[in-house]
C-alpha cells in the first residue's frame, strides 16, 4: 500500500524538461487565441474562427481513428452529415439546442457501430472502403430525405439556445470554443490513459496486441463509435452555426478536406488537429485576400484572381501532397522532433548516453562471451589467414571489421574477417543468432538503410563494395541465395527462368541436374515441395553466372536426405565451374562434408577458423549445444 | 418488363460492365504490382474525357485519332506520376499511399477544372446515337460496340502480357516480391512506372469511352463513376483481375436493374451497399486472395 | 499470485502449405513446472508457442488449460485466461515509454469504460498512479526501472527484451509462453533474465521455454522436449534429452 504514495512523491520530484512546458504553453496559446478572437476580431473572422473551430472538432474524431487507432477513414461528411440532420430533425419536433445535440452524437454512434462492423476484423485499410460507402449511401439517403419531407432546399435550423439565451456571434464563437475545449479534456483523459495505449497499440500491430491481450475488435469499434459520436456532434454544431443544412454541404471533398487537417496537422496530436483545422480553414480565405490585393503589374496576377475560387476548392489537396512528400509528421511532428532536438542539446543526458553506454558496453561483453564460449580459441591461431598464408591475388572476397549496428543500439556484428578464395568453399557455422546470416547480407549489400549502420570494408575481386546495394552486387556478380523469398509464389517454374533470360542450354543443364525442373516446369512455384524451391532458387542463381555465390541456410525445413543432395549439388557446382562459394549452414554435419574452410561466429565475430577437415566432432558438439 | 426495354439493359450492362471491369483491372495491376490503392482513377477518367473534348474540338482531330492521342498522355501522366511522387513513397505504409493517392485526385481535379472551367461540354463530332447493329431486342450503337470490342482486345491484351510477355512476368514477380526481383536484376522502378502508365491507361479508355456514351463531359460525373471500382474490385477480389472482370458486369448489371426499378438516386448507393455486404460476408471477394484481408 | 496452470497437448497439427510446422505434438506441463523447448531452426518451435498463444489455428488435435480447451479461442481471450507470452522483437512498439508498455499487459485487468476514464470519474487517476508505480516495481525486477520513461525504440536491443519480459511478469499469468528471451542478449542482460526467471520459476507459475542457448534452457527448466521436423524427437529432465544421441544429430543434422 506504501508503493502508490511513494510513486505521486516521485512523480512530484521530476524535473522540468522542455516537454513538460509544452503542454502549458500549449493551453496558453489557445486560450490567448480565443480571446484574441472573441474580444478583438472582426465579425468575419469571429465567421471564420468560429468555422474553423467546429472544423477542429470534427477534425480531433478523425484524428481519434486515424492518428490513435490507425485506420484510415473518409467517412467526415458522412458523420457530420447525420449530426446535421439528426439536429434538424431533432428541432422540428422542437428539442431545445442541448438535448437536440446529444441526439445528434447518439446518431452519429449509431451510424458508426453499424459501419465499423463490416471493416473491422479485417486490416486497416477497408475501414476507408467502408466509410468510401457510407459517404455515398449517407449522400443519397439525405437528398432522399430532403426530397420527401419536400425541403428542397435543405432544412432551416434556428439559432441555438441555452434555456433563454439564444447564442449567436460572439456569445456562439464562445459557446464553441467551449465545447471544443471540453473536447480536448476529454481525449486528453482517453489517450493519456489505458483506452489511448490499447488504441495505440492496435495502430502499431493488431496482432501483438491481441496476443499482448487486447480485444482489438471491441477497441477499434469503440474508438469508431466514440469518434463518429464526436464527428457528428460537430454537424449538429454547423447544423447551428450555419443555421441551415442542405445535403450539398457533406461531400466526398469535404471528407477529404479533414483528412487534409489530420495530416498537415500532424497524426495521433491533439494540438496537431486544431493547428491543422485552423490552417485549412484559413488558408483559402488568406490567399483570396492576398491575390486580391496583388498589383496588376505582378505576372499571372490577373489569371490568379480569376481562377481563385478554383485554387481555393483544391488548395487542401495541395498543401496535403506538400505535407505528405516532405513533412510527413505534419506540423506538430516537425514542432515535437524540433523540441526534442532542443531538449537533448540543453536537458541532462540520461536517455542518450544510456544508448551510448549500453553500446559501448557491448563490445566488452562479446569479449566476455567469447572468453566464456565453447570452443577456445587456441592461441597461434588468431585470425584466419596468418596460418595459412594465401596468395592475394587469388582472393576473390576479403571482408574486414564489418561491423553492423541497429539504430536501437543493438550490434549485430562486431568486426568480421572473412575471406573466399578462388574455387573455394567456406561455409559459416554457428549458433543462431551469432550473425551468420547478417554477415551474408551485409557482403549482398543489405542494412544499408536508416535502420542500420554498416561500416568495415567488403572488397569483392580487388574493388571496394562496401556501399553498393544488392542490386548493385548483384550487377557485379555477388549473387545471394536468400533464406527467405527465394523464388516468386505465383511465377511457375518456366517463368523463372525466362525472366533472368537464362540461356536454353544453362536451363537445359539445369533440368539435367535437377530433373523435378523440368517435370514440374508449369507449376507455380509457390507449389513447389521445399527442397524443389531451392533446386529452382539454387538453378536460377547459378544461371546468372555469378562469380561468387552466397547461400543461406540452404537445408532449413529439408528433410536430411534432401538436403545432404543439394549441398553435395553445390560442390558439383563448384567443381564444374570453379566459382567460389560462401555458405551460412545450421546443419555442421552437412557443411563439414562440402566445405574445404570453415568459420565459425560467435556473438557477432568470428571465433574460430579451420580447414574442414582439422574440425574434431567435440568442436562440433559444442558447437550445438553450448556451454554445459 | 417489355423484351425493348429489356434489351437495352442487357446492352447497358454490357457496355457499362466493360468499362468498369477495365478500369477494375487497371486496378488490380497497379495495386498487385505496387501495393497501391489508388483513389485517383476517377480524377484521370474525367481528365482524359477533357483532352478528348480538346483534342476533338479545338483541333478538329477525327474523333479515333485524339482518343488515341488522350490514352497515351493520361499513360504517360500515370508513368510521371510514379516516378515524380510515389517512388519516393515505396515501402511506405499502405495508409499514407491511400492518402496520397486522395490528395492526388483533389489536385488533379483542381487543375482540370482550372483549365477548362466547371460547365457540362458537349462532345463535338459525336457517332449517331442510333443501333446500328442488334442481338435479336438488344440494340448497340457504334460506340456501344466500339466500348464493348475494345475493352475486350484490352482485357485480352492484358491478361496475355501478364502471362507471356517478358515484362508481364517481371511485373507479376514484383508483384510478389520487389526485394527477391531487384536482385534478380529485374528494374522494379520501371516495372512499377509502367504499372501506373497501364493502370492510367485503362481509367483513360473508359474515361473517353463513358464521355462518347454520355455525349458530353462535365468534371464530376465521370468521376464518380470513377469511384464505383472499389465495389468492383471488393466484390470481384482486390487481386484478381477475372474477378475484376465479373464484378464490373455484375456492378453494372445491379446499377441497371435499380434504376429500372428504383430510379436513379438509388444507384450509387445500392452498389456501395453491395460492397458493405461483400465486406460482411466475404471480404476477400468472390475470387480474391485470402492473403489480403489477413490481419 | 494466482494459482499456476496446467497446460496440456493433444496430437496437435498445424501446416503451412503442406508442411507439418506442428506434426502431432503431445506433451503435459503441470502446474509450476518449466518446460525448455529446443531444436533446430526451423523445427517448428515458435508455430507450437504460436498455435498454443491462439494466432495460428490448430487443425486438429486438443490444447487444454486447466481441463479447458482453448484452441479455438482467440489470442486475446486465451491471454485473459492467464497466459503471457513474450515476443521475439520489439520493433512494433518503440513509440511507447518502457513503462507504458509494461501497463499494456495489465490491460485486461482494468475494466473501466471509456465513460469513466474520459471523464476522470473519481478513482481513475488514483488506479492510473497505482498502475505505473506497479510497472515501475516490474521493471525494478530486471534492475530497470530507470528507463520507465525512455522510449522502447531508443533503447538497445537487450534491454528491450528485459522491458517485454516485464510485460509480461507485470500481467501476473498463471502461464508463460517465451520465445527466444536471450537471443541478441549480452550475458550480463542474459544473467540478469536467468535470475529473474528462476524467481518465477521457484514461484507458482508454469512456463513453457523456446531457447537456442542450451546452457541457459537447462539450468532452468525441469523437462525439456526437442523438436525435429514438426514433431517431438524427446522428452525428459535435460540431462537425459541431451545424452542422447538421435537429440545430438538431429543438431548435426545427420
Amino acid at each position: 500500500m506504501k508503493e502508490p504514495v511513494a510513486a505521486k512523491r516521485k512523480l512530484l520530484v521530476r524535473p522540468v524538461s522542455a516537454q513538460r512546458l509544452a503542454e502549458p504553453a500549449g493551453w496558453a496559446i489557445f486560450v490567448l487565441a480565443a480571446l484574441w478572437l472573441i474580444f478583438l476580431g472582426s465579425t468575419f473572422d469571429q465567421y471564420i474562427g468560429g468555422l474553423a473551430v467546429i472544423y477542429a472538432i470534427s477534425a480531433l474524431g478523425l484524428d481519434w481513428i486515424q492518428g490513435r487507432a490507425g485506420q484510415v477513414s473518409i467517412g467526415n461528411a458522412a458523420f457530420m452529415a447525420v449530426g446535421a440532420y439528426a439536429t434538424a430533425t431533432a428541432v422540428k419536433w422542437h428539442v431545445p439546442t442541448l438535448p437536440a445535440l446529444l441526439i445528434a452524437c447518439a446518431a452519429g454512434a449509431v451510424v458508426g457501430l453499424i459501419f465499423g462492423l463490416p471493416a473491422l476484423r479485417l486490416q486497416h485499410l477497408y475501414l476507408a472502403l467502408s466509410t468510401l460507402a457510407l459517404q455515398f449511401i449517407v449522400q443519397s439517403a439525405s437528398l432522399q430525405y430532403e426530397t420527401s419531407t419536400q425541403n428542397y432546399a435543405g432544412f432551416s435550423v434556428p439559432a441555438p439556445s441555452i434555456g433563454p439565451l439564444v447564442l449567436s456571434g460572439r456569445s456562439l464563437v464562445f459557446a464553441l470554443v467551449i465545447v471544443l475545449a471540453l473536447t480536448v479534456i476529454v481525449q486528453r483523459n482517453l489517450f493519456r490513459r489505458a483506452p489511448g495505449r490499447a488504441w495505440m497499440a492496435i495502430r502499431e500491430n493488431q496482432m501483438a496486441a491481441a496476443v499482448i491481450g487486447i480485444d482489438v475488435t471491441r477497441w477499434k469499434l469503440s474508438a469508431f463509435t466514440a469518434s463518429s459520436a464526436l464527428i457528428s456532434l460537430s454537424g449538429g454544431l454547423l447544423a447551428y452555426y450555419t443555421l441551415r443544412v442542405f445535403d450539398d454541404t457533406y461531400t466526398l471533398a469535404f471528407a477529404l478536406t479533414f483528412v487534409a487537417m489530420v495530416i498537415v496537422g500532424g497524426l495521433g496530436s491533439i494540438a496537431g488537429a486544431i493547428i491543422g483545422a485552423t490552417l485549412i480553414t484559413i488558408a483559402p480565405y488568406v490567399l483570396s485576400s492576398w491575390t486580391n490585393n496583388l498589383p496588376s503589374t505582378v505576372p499571372f496576377a490577373s489569371w490568379l484572381s480569376s481562377n481563385i475560387s478554383y485554387i481555393n476548392n483544391g488548395l487542401y489537396g495541395v498543401i496535403l501532397l506538400l505535407f505528405l512528400l516532405y513533412q510527413p509528421r505534419g506540423i506538430a511532428g516537425a514542432l515535437a522532433a524540433g523540441g526534442r532536438s532542443i531538449a537533448a542539446r540543453l536537458g541532462p543526458p540520461a536517455q542518450g548516453s544510456r544508448a551510448a553506454a549500453g553500446a559501448q558496453a557491448a563490445p566488452a561483453v562479446a569479449a566476455d562471451v567469447t572468453s566464456r564460449s565453447s570452443v577456445t580459441v587456441s592461441p597461434d591461431q588468431t585470425m584466419a589467414g596468418q596460418d595459412h598464408p594465401r596468395d592475394e591475388a587469388r582472393q576473390v572476397l576479403v571482408v574486414r571489421d564489418l561491423k553492423l549496428v541497429y539504430r536501437t543500439g543493438a550490434q549485430a556484428l562486431s568486426g568480421v574477417d572473412i575471406e573466399v578464395d578462388a574455387g573455394e568453399i567456406v561455409a559459416i557455422l554457428g549458433r543462431n543468432g551469432a550473425g551468420k546470416t547478417s554477415t551474408l547480407r551485409s557482403v549482398s549489400g543489405f542494412f544499408r538503410t536508416d535502420r542500420a549502420r554498416v561500416s568495415g570494408s567488403v572488397m569483392f575481386d580487388g574493388r571496394e563494395i562496401g556501399g553498393a546495394s544488392p542490386i548493385a552486387t548483384s550487377g557485379r556478380g555477388v549473387v545471394l541465395v536468400q533464406e527467405r523469398d527465394k523464388v516468386f509464389p505465383s511465377l511457375t517454374v518456366a517463368e523463372h527462368f525466362r525472366l533472368i533470360r537464362c540461356s536454353a542450354e544453362a536451363r537445359a543443364e539445369a533440368e539435367e541436374i535437377f530433373p523435378p525442373l523440368q517435370t514440374r516446369a508449369s507449376s507455380p512455384a509457390g507449389l513447389l515441395s521445399g527442397g524443389e524451391r531451392q533446386m529452382l532458387a539454387l538453378a536460377l542463381a547459378w544461371s546468372m553466372q555469378p562469380r561468387l555465390l552466397l547461400v543461406d541456410e540452404l537445408s532449413l525445413g529439408l528433410a536430411p536426405g534432401v538436403a545432404k543432395r543439394l549441398i553435395s549439388s553445390l560442390r558439383e557446382y563448384r567443381d564444374r565451374t570453379r566459382v567460389p562459394i560462401l555458405l551460412v549452414e545450421q546443419n555442421v554435419a552437412a557443411a563439414l562434408d562440402v566445405a574445404d574452410r570453415i568459420y565459425i561466429m560467435e556473438a557477432g565475430r568470428v571465433v574460430h577458423s579451420a580447414d574442414a577437415g582439422e574440425v574434431s566432432r567435440d568442436t562440433v558438439l559444442s558447437l550445438s549445444f553450448g556451454q554445459r | 418488363m417489355s423484351s425493348s426495354v429489356l434489351g437495352s439493359l442487357i446492352s447497358n450492362t454490357l457496355v457499362l460492365g466493360s468499362m468498369y471491369a477495365l478500369v477494375g483491372i487497371g486496378f488490380v495491376i497497379l495495386f498487385r504490382s505496387t501495393g497501391v490503392v489508388n483513389f485517383a482513377q476517377g480524377s484521370l477518367m474525367v481528365l482524359a474525357a477533357y483532352l478528348l473534348y480538346t483534342c476533338a474540338d479545338a483541333f478538329h482531330l477525327p474523333l479515333w485519332i485524339c482518343f488515341m492521342i488522350s490514352v497515351v498522355a493520361i499513360g504517360i501522366l500515370g508513368g510521371l506520376f510514379y516516378l515524380g511522387m510515389f517512388r519516393r513513397m515505396v515501402g511506405a505504409d499502405l495508409f499514407v499511399t491511400v492518402i496520397a493517392t486522395l490528395g492526388l485526385s483533389v489536385v488533379v481535379q483542381m487543375i482540370t477544372i482550372m483549365i477548362w472551367g466547371a460547365q457540362v461540354r458537349p462532345m463535338p463530332e459525336l457517332p449517331s446515337g442510333k443501333p446500328v447493329f442488334s442481338i435479336g431486342p438488344i440494340p448497340f450503337t457504334a460506340v456501344d460496340l466500339t466500348a464493348i470490342i475494345l475493352s475486350a482486345v484490352l482485357i485480352v491484351i492484358l491478361e496475355v502480357g501478364l502471362r507471356r510477355t517478358v515484362l508481364g512476368i517481371a511485373t507479376r514477380a514484383v508483384a510478389d516480391s520487389s526485394h527477391l526481383a531487384a536482385l534478380m536484376k529485374v528494374r522494379v522502378h520501371a516495372i512499377s512506372a509502367t504499372a501506373w502508365a497501364v493502370s492510367a491507361m485503362c481509367a483513360g479508355v473508359a474515361g473517353c469511352v463513358l464521355s462518347l456514351i454520355v455525349g458530353s463531359v462535365d468534371p464530376v460525373s465521370i468521376g464518380q463513376l470513377g469511384l464505383l471500382v472499389f465495389p468492383v474490385v471488393i466484390i470481384g477480389g482486390v487481386d484478381s483481375i477475372n474477378g475484376a472482370l465479373i464484378g464490373g458486369i455484375l456492378i453494372a448489371a445491379i446499377q441497371n436493374l435499380v434504376q429500372y426499378y428504383l430510379g436513379g438516386n438509388w444507384v450509387d448507393p445500392i452498389a456501395y451497399a453491395a460492397l458493405l455486404v461483400m465486406l460482411l460476408v466475404r471480404p476477400r471477394g468472390l475470387l480474391g486472395s485470402r492473403a489480403v484481408t489477413r490481419i | 499470485m494466482s494459482q499456476a496452470a496446467e497446460l496440456s497437448l493433444s496430437n496437435v497439427l498445424r501446416t503451412f502449405g503442406g508442411i507439418r510446422a506442428v506434426d502431432d505434438v503431445s506433451f503435459r506441463v503441470t502446474p509450476g513446472e518449466t518446460l525448455g523447448v529446443i531444436g533446430p531452426n526451423g523445427a517448428g518451435k515458435s508455430v507450437l508457442l504460436n498455435v498454443i498463444n491462439g494466432v495460428y489455428r490448430a487443425e486438429s488435435g486438443r490444447i487444454e488449460l486447466d481441463g479447458r480447451r482453448i484452441d479455438q479461442l482467440r489470442p486475446h481471450q486465451i491471454t485473459g485466461l492467464g497466459v503471457g507470452r513474450s515476443f521475439q522483437s520489439t520493433e512494433q512498439f518503440r513509440d511507447f515509454r518502457a513503462a507504458e508498455y509494461v501497463m499494456l499487459g495489465r490491460l485486461s485487468h482494468q475494466r473501466r469504460s471509456l465513460f469513466t476514464t474520459a471523464f476522470s470519474w473519481p478513482g481513475v487517476r488514483r488506479s492510473e498512479l497505482d498502475e505505473f508505480a506497479r510497472a515501475e516495481t516490474a521493471l525494478d525486477r530486471f534492475g530497470i526501472a530507470g528507463l520507465a520513461r525512455v522510449r522502447i525504440g531508443e533503447l538497445p536491443y537487450g534491454e528491450q527484451k528485459l522491458v517485454d519480459i516485464a510485460r509480461v511478469l507485470a500481467a501476473e499469468p498463471r502461464l508463460i509462453l517465451l520465445d527466444e528471451p536471450t537471443s541478441g542478449t549480452t550475458s550480463i542482460e542474459r544473467s540478469v533474465i536467468s535470475s529473474v526467471l528462476e524467481d518465477v520459476a521457484r514461484a507458482d507459475v508454469t512456463m513453457v521455454i523456446i531457447d537456442h542457448d542450451v546452457s541457459f534452457i537447462s539450468a532452468i527448466s525441469d523437462r525439456m522436449v526437442v523438436m525435429n521436423y514438426g514433431k517431438l524427437l524427446a522428452e525428459g529432465t535435460p540431462d537425459e534429452v541431451l545424452a542422447r544421441a538421435d537429440v545430438i544429430d538431429a543438431y548435426l543434422g545427420i
